[in-house]
C-alpha cells in the first residue's frame, strides 16, 4: 500500500507517513494534516516560494506533533483541536525557515556588494599605478608597459627593444614598485 | 666501480624558487580596460592620424614621444593603437 496519502480536498499535496528524517506521522495526525493541507501549504508556499520546502516542513510539523501527542497521552492530557495544534506547529517551522532564508539572502547580498567594491578598488588601483607610470617613466618603460598590456610576453617585448626578456620585465617591475611607493599602495602579492 | 650515486662532497645547488610574476593577468586586463575606456575624448582633441599610431606600433622609434603621451590619455587612440599591436602580434605569430 502506498504510504502517501492525498490531502482530501486537493490532489496537489501528497503527504508521506514519515517525515524527511524518518520520524513517523501518527494516523490521526495524518488525517488532520490532510484536512488542513490545502490551506496551510499554499500559505507557506507564498512565504517560502518553494512548494517542496513547504510540504517537507508540513510533514516535519506533523511528525513533531505525533511525538508531542504520544507524550501528552502518556501524561493523560489531550489535544482538543488537532488541526489547529498542527497548524500552529507548522507556522512556527515556516517562520524559522523564513528567518533563515532572509538571513542567508542578506549574507549573499552583502557578499555580492563586497565583491563589486573589491573589483572597483582593484581597478582604481591598477588605473592609478599605470597613470603614474605613464606620467613619470621614460619612453621605453611606457612602451614596454603598453605592449605588456596587449599580452606580449616579456621575451617578445625584449626582442623588440634589444633587451632580454628578464630586463624588460625588471624595467616594468621596478617602475611599478616605484609607482607603488610614491602612491603608498601596498603590493597585493606581498 | 661507477655508480649512479652523487659524488661524495659534491655541492648540490639548491633549486631556484620560482619567482612569482611581477604583475598578474587581472592587473593587465584592468589596465587595458582603463586606457581603452576611461578617456573618451569625444571631440578627438589632439588625436594623431591612424597612420602615426600604426607607425608607433610597428616602428616606435620613428614616432615622436608626444604621441605615446597622447595615447595614455585618449581611449579612442589607445584602442586604435591596440588594434595595430594585435595585428602585429598576429603577423609575428603566423611568421614563426
Amino acid at each position: 500500500m502506498d504510504p502517501r496519502r492525498e490531502a482530501t480536498s486537493s490532489p496537489r499535496f501528497l503527504l508521506n507517513s514519515v517525515d524527511l528524517s524518518g520520524r513517523e506521522i501518527h494516523p490521526t495526525v495524518l488525517s488532520a494534516a490532510c484536512r488542513i493541507a490545502p490551506k496551510a501549504i499554499p500559505y507557506a508556499e507564498r512565504l517560502l516560494g518553494d512548494p517542496a520546502v513547504a510540504v517537507n516542513l508540513f510533514e516535519q510539523a506533523a511528525a513533531s506533533v505525533s511525538e508531542a501527542i504520544k507524550t501528552k497521552q502518556a501524561n493523560g492530557s489531550v489535544v482538543r483541536d488537532l488541526g489547529a495544534y498542527l497548524f500552529r506547529a507548522y507556522i512556527r517551522l515556516v517562520s524559522e525557515a523564513k528567518r533563515r532564508d532572509a538571513a542567508l539572502q542578506e549574507a549573499l547580498d552583502a557578499q555580492a556588494e563586497n565583491q563589486i567594491w573589491h573589483r572597483d578598488l582593484v581597478r582604481a588601483e591598477a588605473a592609478l599605478l599605470l597613470d603614474e607610470i605613464m606620467g613619470t617613466c621614460d619612453r621605453l618603460t611606457r612602451e614596454v608597459a603598453f605592449r605588456r598590456l596587449e599580452g606580449l610576453s616579456w621575451k617578445e617585448i625584449g626582442e623588440l627593444y634589444g633587451l632580454s626578456g628578464h630586463a624588460a620585465e625588471a624595467r616594468f617591475s621596478k617602475a611599478l614598485d616605484r609607482a607603488r611607493k610614491r602612491l603608498k599602495i601596498q603590493n597585493r602579492e606581498g | 666501480m661507477i655508480t649512479n650515486s652523487p659524488l661524495l662532497g659534491a655541492r648540490i645547488k639548491p633549486k631556484k624558487a620560482k619567482s612569482s610574476p611581477s604583475v598578474d593577468k587581472e592587473f593587465l586586463r584592468l589596465g587595458k580596460e582603463h586606457f581603452a575606456e576611461d578617456f573618451p575624448n569625444p571631440t578627438r582633441k589632439g588625436c594623431p592620424p591612424d597612420s602615426t599610431l600604426e607607425l608607433l606600433a610597428n616602428k616606435p622609434t620613428e614616432v615622436e614621444e608626444s604621441v605615446l603621451s597622447h595615447i595614455s590619455s585618449c581611449s579612442p587612440c589607445y584602442r586604435t593603437y591596440s588594434q595595430f599591436l594585435q595585428e602585429q602580434m598576429r603577423k609575428a605569430q603566423s611568421q614563426s
